[in-house]
């Protein structure tokens, strides 16, 4: 089943249109990586599926549903967000961040129950973070914040996770951890998972679908060997890049030539 | 109730025990000091026409009642829109609610000074009261428009509410200094009246504003989780569920009228509203499902002390509570942001 579909989507901003005729289907339990340069449209692609970003033309539809039909707290229901960047105004804890993406599925003066208080653990235990639930966001490296924000969108319990670079900031270990629980949730869950990379080794490796954007279009879609050719990268990255096998797992590994 | 929430609440006990022991001070200290002992036998016996009755239930217990709740409101105010605007620095007063309360009680004095025959005695303290909210609704409902119109299209609504109540709060500041300058005879009263005072309020002033301070804080306290979002930003708000046009809204237009209410029988208190949420979140944390009661009772408290001091340093003449808070807060605030800027290094 197609959980998301854009028909023929064009939008973005009101003084700039960012993505241009795009159309995609996402189908239930993937993983989905969008690729391209910077300014092609990954974190617009993103936002749009929120209902965020000047939709001028085209639909979006998730679950059958339109997005722009859809209240807030529904979206909120469907699809969950680990942004870019956020920079929050007040020290909370970990765990009361965390707990915030329980939000939508209380009414706004329902306190939290023992059902959220579990969601918000498990989360945190999955992202490592546990040990630190009780510190402020503002004592956090840049690392475990971006794993704080990952942990709410976990703890949102949404059928479709959208993370904006959720690998940036991270050191090695925690980059292979968080997309491992990722494709793992994904597989395991039934969730779909959409998200923007910069790094294409990574990519190739976690996929089950890439789209590859360029300047706002669909440049290519489907499996990493299918999208990450050497002409078609050094054309949308304009530079001369090498793939080769990947010694472990045989996937498209992709070698700038200087 | 879960442990943990459970443990936050506890937290808030000495802050309920710090607002009863300055409003029995309150009651206690005064021209005429009234023991605990007439404190008590004025409470059981209230219909007694003693002048210690009197005392208390006439001039006493209306005015550390009135300054309560005003320093409540306040607070409550001040961190809804610390809140909602995203900005520490961010006051009750911070969309004009002030200037307009000041202007539309500064054209109130002037009528009753120039003996409207309308406005009985009986009628021009209501009069007062009514002016100055009217003031500070009409001015803030006028930001609002502004905003509106100039941000058609646009997406950067607090920044231009933020700018059109400056632009508005120094016109009415103007207009008001123009009156000053205009009627010198009523200079005095309209500066007291500017400066902030519980001087002379009765339980009509506590009828007529305490039903809307709590009417508006208790709206605010509802809205805690919306500014929890919001502190993360518009689009994680958004993200996370909230329709945050609506909820701004509700939130801004509930704490203008608690501000308005409080400003009407207070006149212009500042720095509390902005002290007592900066002090609260470092006692029990930023959330304001805690924040919000715990604000409005350490302002509650602050004012209550701040009104004892103003009218007992100098007795029998008073100091306008406005300084007090101002005198009162303003090293305080330094001292802990001196020591947050330590501690954090």
């Amino acid at each position: 089943m197609n959980q998301i579909e854009l028909e023929n989507v064009s939008g973005g901003y009101a003084q700039r249109e960012v993505l241009k005729q795009v159309s995609l289907c996402i189908q239930q339990g993937k993983v989905l990586v969008l690729l391209g340069p910077n300014g092609s449209g990954k974190t617009t692609l993103l936002r749009a599926l929120f209902n965020l970003v000047v939709v001028n033309q085209g639909k979006i539809l998730i679950e059958g549903d339109e997005v722009d039909q859809l209240s807030r707290k529904q979206i909120a229901q469907k699809l969950a967000l680990s942004p870019q960047m956020e920079a929050p105004q007040w020290p909370m804890t970990v765990e009361e961040t965390v707990q915030l993406g329980r939000s939508s599925h209380r009414g706004w003066v329902q306190p939290f129950q023992a059902e959220d208080s579990g969601y918000v653990a498990t989360a945190l235990q999955q992202t490592g973070l546990t040990d630190l639930s009780q510190r402020r966001i503002t004592e956090l490296s840049g690392g475990e914040w971006r794993r704080t924000l990952i942990a709410r969108a976990l703890a949102q319990q949404t059928k479709v996770l959208c993370l904006d670079e959720p690998t940036t900031g991270l050191d090695l270990k925690y980059q292979v951890e968080i997309l491992s629980l990722i494709r793992e949730l994904a597989h395991q869950r039934d969730l779909t998972v959409i998200l923007t990379l910069h790094d294409l080794n990574l990519a190739s490796c976690f996929a089950d679908q890439i789209v590859l954007l360029n300047q706002g279009r669909i440049a290519a879609t489907g499996t990493g060997e299918e999208v990450l050719t050497e002409e078609r990268l050094s054309e949308v990255y304009q530079t001369k890049v090498k793939v080769l096998p990947h010694p472990e797992y045989k996937t498209p590994f992709i070698v700038p030539v200087l | 109730m879960q442990p943990r929430q459970l443990f936050l609440v506890w937290r808030m006990i000495p802050l309920i025990g710090f607002l009863l022991v300055a409003l029995l001070v309150g009651i206690h200290w005064g021209a005429v000091d009234l023991s605990f002992d007439q404190i008590r036998q004025g409470f059981w016996n209230p219909s007694e026409t003693s002048h210690i009755s009197t005392i208390l239930w006439q001039i006493r217990l209306p005015r550390v009642i009135l300054a309560a709740c005003v320093g409540g409101g306040l607070a409550v105010a001040g961190a809804a829109f610390q809140g909602v605007f995203r900005n520490p620095l961010a006051d009750p007063f911070v969309i004009g609610a002030s200037s307009g309360a000041a202007l539309g009680a500064t054209l109130a004095l002037l009528c009753i000074a120039g003996s409207i025959t309308v406005i009985t005695a009986t009628w021009q303290i209501p009069w007062l009261i009514l002016s100055a909210f009217a003031g500070a609704i009409l001015v803030v409902g006028a930001v609002f428009v502004i905003a509106a119109l100039s941000n058609v299209g646009r997406n950067a609504p607090l920044l231009t509410l933020i700018l059109a109540g400056m632009a508005l709060s120094s016109f009415t500041g103007a207009l008001v200094s123009l009156i000053m300058f205009l009627n010198h005879e009523m200079l005095t009263t309209i500066f007291s009246w500017l400066l902030g005072s519980f001087s002379g309020r009765h339980w009509n002033e506590i009828i007529m504003a305490v039903p809307v301070i709590f009417f508006s804080g208790g709206l605010l306290w509802l809205m805690s989780r919306p500014l929890d979002l919001l502190s993360f930003g518009d689009e994680t708000a958004m993200t996370l569920g909230l329709s945050i046009g609506k909820f701004r809204v509700m939130i801004l237009v509930a704490a203008t009228l608690c501000t308005a209410a409080c400003v009407a029988v207070s006149g212009v208190i500042g720095f509390l509203g902005l002290m007592a949420p900066h002090m609260t979140r470092i006692m029990l944390g930023p959330r304001h499902g805690l924040m919000i009661p715990g604000s409005c009772l350490l302002g509650a408290s602050l004012m209550v002390v701040a009104d004892t001091l103003a009218r007992t340093v100098i007795a029998p003449a008073e100091i306008p509570v406005g300084i007090v808070t101002a005198m009162m807060g303003c090293p305080f605030f330094l001292f802990l942001l001196i020591s947050r800027g330590q501690q954090s290094k």
